[in-house]
């Protein structure tokens, strides 16, 4: 089964609290974006945004450029429709992370939750890290959530890779620099933990 | 006889210098910057109009047909690529009427705010289906039917109307739709309103294959 398939069938028959990486809000990816982006009409990219309430949020905050990708068409359209008139301003791409041309210099902020971690060839992720430096504004913030050391080694069935921020911080390299990292504990809506790991970098 | 003779000037020279100067602005310009240069091989350009997505072609492209029923829009699409010093080979004609080219010819179908003016869109989309070879792309960026129901009101209301000044122009078409029930598979859509009156500003960009 490729990617997109995957995802489709996932976000068509799961509700989105029925899925183990939901949260009702992403507290630390808004309080990053929130301290990196210079002002509202930062330019900001949610990277696997799914259908997390993160877009919701950040439209609330004020912020007017979003752009919410996906590689299910199924979880941005659950995502529009959730915020109805809200997601007016929103630009949606359905799209590989991996593949798309994104516009480049086009972002001030870069979020990723837990995509990265499904990246399982180093190809995969050299051209993620290609596409992040490509369309990153010079001086933009990186904000890349995982899987910590401790945290599942297999996710929705996938298998995923676990970092530590000196192994995460490695795959981006030197032009991306590590500004903070963290630890959090995320409690699934099935009651169990998972260690999830930030990093915050500017890219110089 | 007067009005129907002024209706066919305004048909002849004005309409296609609006179509030009509504379609030539900072944002679309950015789209276009952004997915011509995706275009490979032999491309088919549906609607290629006065040429505007003409700077954008990249070395990777070996010749383009343009397809254009305005003799008018074409001749500004010709100074366009003769600047480019490009290969243009010109179709007078609609989409929806046979294409005089082999089946499964084409690398790259690229249509850019076209589909909203071809009257009969399923039978231009299979006109396209038989001309793109099987390992073909075909790019789009077209206005539609936005996903707000209010929206969709107006674009549903003003379409009888917005058709007679606009050139034909839909308002209301949902472009994802339309392709896939032509047979397209949809690979990336990016869906967003761009700047201005939003029952005409609904984008679908991306690329398909079949």
């Amino acid at each position: 089964m490729d990617v997109r398939t995957h995802w489709e069938k996932i976000y068509t028959t799961k509700a989105p609290d029925q899925v183990s990486w939901y949260r009702p809000h992403l507290e630390t990816s808004l309080a990053l974006i929130k301290r990196s982006a210079p002002d509202r009409t930062a330019s900001i990219i949610d990277v696997g945004g799914g259908e997390s309430t993160l877009v919701d949020d950040l439209r609330e905050q004020g912020f007017e450029n979003i752009t919410v990708l996906d590689v299910s068409q199924a979880a941005i359209n659950a995502s529009r429709e959730r915020l109805g008139e809200r997601a007016a301003g929103v630009h949606w791409i359905a799209a590989d992370i991996t593949q798309v041309e994104l516009e480049r210099l086009a972002y001030d902020v870069w979020h990723d939750r837990a995509v990265f971690h499904f990246l399982t060839a180093h190809e995969q992720r050299a051209a993620y890290v290609r596409q992040v430096a490509r369309s990153v504004k010079s001086g933009g913030h990186v904000i890349v959530s995982t899987f910590g050391p401790e945290g599942p080694t297999t996710c929705s069935g996938l298998d995923v890779v676990r970092y530590d921020a000196d192994a995460l911080h490695d795959e981006f390299g030197a032009r991306f620099r590590l500004i903070e990292s963290s630890k959090e504990m995320h409690q699934t809506p099935f009651g169990t933990a998972q260690q999830f790991l930030y990093c915050y970098c500017r890219l110089e | 006889m007067r009005y129907i003779k002024d209706v066919g000037i305004y048909a002849k020279y004005a309409l296609p210098r609006i179509i030009e100067v509504s379609m030539r602005n900072r944002e679309t310009t950015r789209v276009r910057q952004n997915w011509v240069p995706q275009a490979h091989g032999d491309v088919l350009e549906i609607g290629i109009g006065s040429g505007l997505n003409l700077p954008f072609y990249s070395e990777e492209v070996r010749r383009i047909y343009g397809v254009e029923p305005s003799p008018e829009l074409q001749k500004l699409a010709r100074n366009r690529s003769v600047d480019k010093g490009m290969d243009v080979e010109f179709l007078t004609q609609s989409a929806e009427d046979p294409l005089p080219l082999p089946d499964q010819s084409i690398d790259t179908i690229v249509m850019t705010w076209t589909l909203c003016s071809i009257a009969d869109a399923p039978r231009a989309l299979r006109q396209m289906k038989r001309v793109l070879r099987p390992s073909g792309r075909l790019i789009f960026v077209e206005h539609g039917r936005a996903p707000d129901s209010s929206v969709a009101a107006w674009q549903d209301w003003l379409t009888p109307v917005w058709k007679h000044i606009g050139g034909g122009c839909h308002l209301n078409r949902k472009i994802d739709a339309l392709l896939t029930e032509a047979g397209f598979a949809i690979d990336e859509l990016w869906t967003t309103y761009l700047p201005g009156p939003r029952p005409m500003t609904y984008t679908y960009q991306g690329f398909a294959h079949l």
